[in-house]
């Protein structure tokens, strides 16, 4: 089950770096965030959040700097207490 | 399928745990990079995006040109298949067609009494060069000579006329020598009954001679020169015929016209 599990969450992070490079944010930031709620410690939302800002706004949204990387910080962690509360099955 | 289920909440954790000191130093960290340049972090992103993104471009262009290799290939053998076939009923038509033409051709040449097959001691056919003025009177220049068979005194003729003979042969052309211009006296036949007489020269081709009044001679009859009775020299263009005198006069003239003429066939003497 555990391989299972680093299995899934492998394809998962493949997809999502393939989706961050070539899609919109708001697509790759959807996925992130699913990913988050699934995978525990899903660390890899910074770094989509961190790419986003980087690339597609050049470090800063509406004079926000580096508005996804926090937000994407702040679901982080917003996850790990829903995450107490409620768990993904599959 | 996914399925949510309830989670027992016992305690309370330490909000310092490892993970969340990993996101205050990031956090911490982002900060400071933005306050002092946020160009750090963002520009090898940034090279990295674009060199992901042209690898991106390399592969969709590598994919789509082999996918176009083996639409273009069809396409050609398509094409090449289209093309045999064309081909082959082409080549069946232009057969039909060269053979009609071969026909034709002989058909036309025997009704102008060109190049036949049966003409004896056919040397050549020579494209005039020269006219008068640029020849000398009375004379045409070939571009055929020596080097092709000519000889000198071989006939000049054009279709089924005789126009005159090779005064001069040289290497590579050769002057003949017109029938029918001043001074020049031959011995002609006039008619089916071929009456010999003696015609005088009177240039442009044509030749004057008198008969008894007696004899009838009819305009456009065919007149040969005695001596060279395969081909045709003219016809009779004109009579003067007058009940007072004895003799008539005739104008014995050759339709061909020097002024025009392309191209005469050669027979050896």
């Amino acid at each position: 089950m555990k391989n299972l599990d680093l299995l899934l969450r492998i394809i998962f992070d493949i997809l999502l770096i393939i989706v961050a490079i070539f899609m919109p944010w708001w697509i790759s930031l959807t996925i992130a965030a699913i990913s988050a709620l699934v995978f525990p410690n899903f660390l890899e939302i910074m770094i989509v959040g961190l790419w986003i800002d980087a690339v597609q706004f050049n470090g800063n949204f509406h004079s926000i700097p580096f508005f996804f990387t926090m937000i994407s910080g702040l679901f982080y962690l917003m996850t790990k207490s829903i995450r107490k509360i409620i768990r993904f099955s599959y | 399928m996914i399925t949510l289920y309830r989670r027992q909440t016992k305690k309370f954790k330490n909000i310092f745990s490892l993970n969340n000191n990993i996101i205050i130093a990031f956090f911490v960290l982002l900060f400071f990079i933005n306050a002092v340049s946020p160009s750090i972090i963002t520009e090898p992103l940034q090279s990295l995006a674009l060199k992901l993104s042209f690898v991106k471009n390399s592969v969709e262009s590598g994919l789509i040109g082999f996918l176009s290799f083996f639409q273009s290939k069809d396409r050609l053998f398509e094409e090449n298949e289209n093309l045999k076939n064309q081909y082959a009923s082409l080549s069946t038509f232009c057969a039909y067609s060269i053979q009609g033409l071969k026909s034709t051709k002989e058909e036309l040449e025997k009704t102008l009494g060109r190049k036949r097959s049966d003409i004896k001691n056919y040397v050549g056919t020579g494209f005039v060069i020269a006219k008068p003025p640029i020849s000398p009177y009375g004379t045409i220049e070939i571009d055929l000579g020596a080097e092709a068979g000519l000889k000198e005194g071989d006939e000049a003729v054009v279709g089924e006329y005789v126009i005159g003979y090779i005064l001069e042969a040289s290497k590579g052309h050769s002057m003949i020598k017109l029938y029918g211009e001043k001074g020049d006296n031959r011995t002609i036949a006039i008619g089916e009954k071929r009456l010999i007489l003696d015609g005088q020269g009177e240039g442009f081709g044509s030749y004057k001679t008198r008969i008894a009044n007696e004899t009838i001679i009819s305009l456009g009859e065919t007149v040969w020169l005695s001596e060279n009775s395969d081909f045709i020299f003219g016809v009779v263009a004109a009579t003067s015929y007058s009940p007072n005198d004895k003799y008539q006069e005739l104008t014995i003239k050759s339709p061909i016209n020097i002024v025009e003429l392309g191209s005469v066939d050669i027979i050896a003497k």
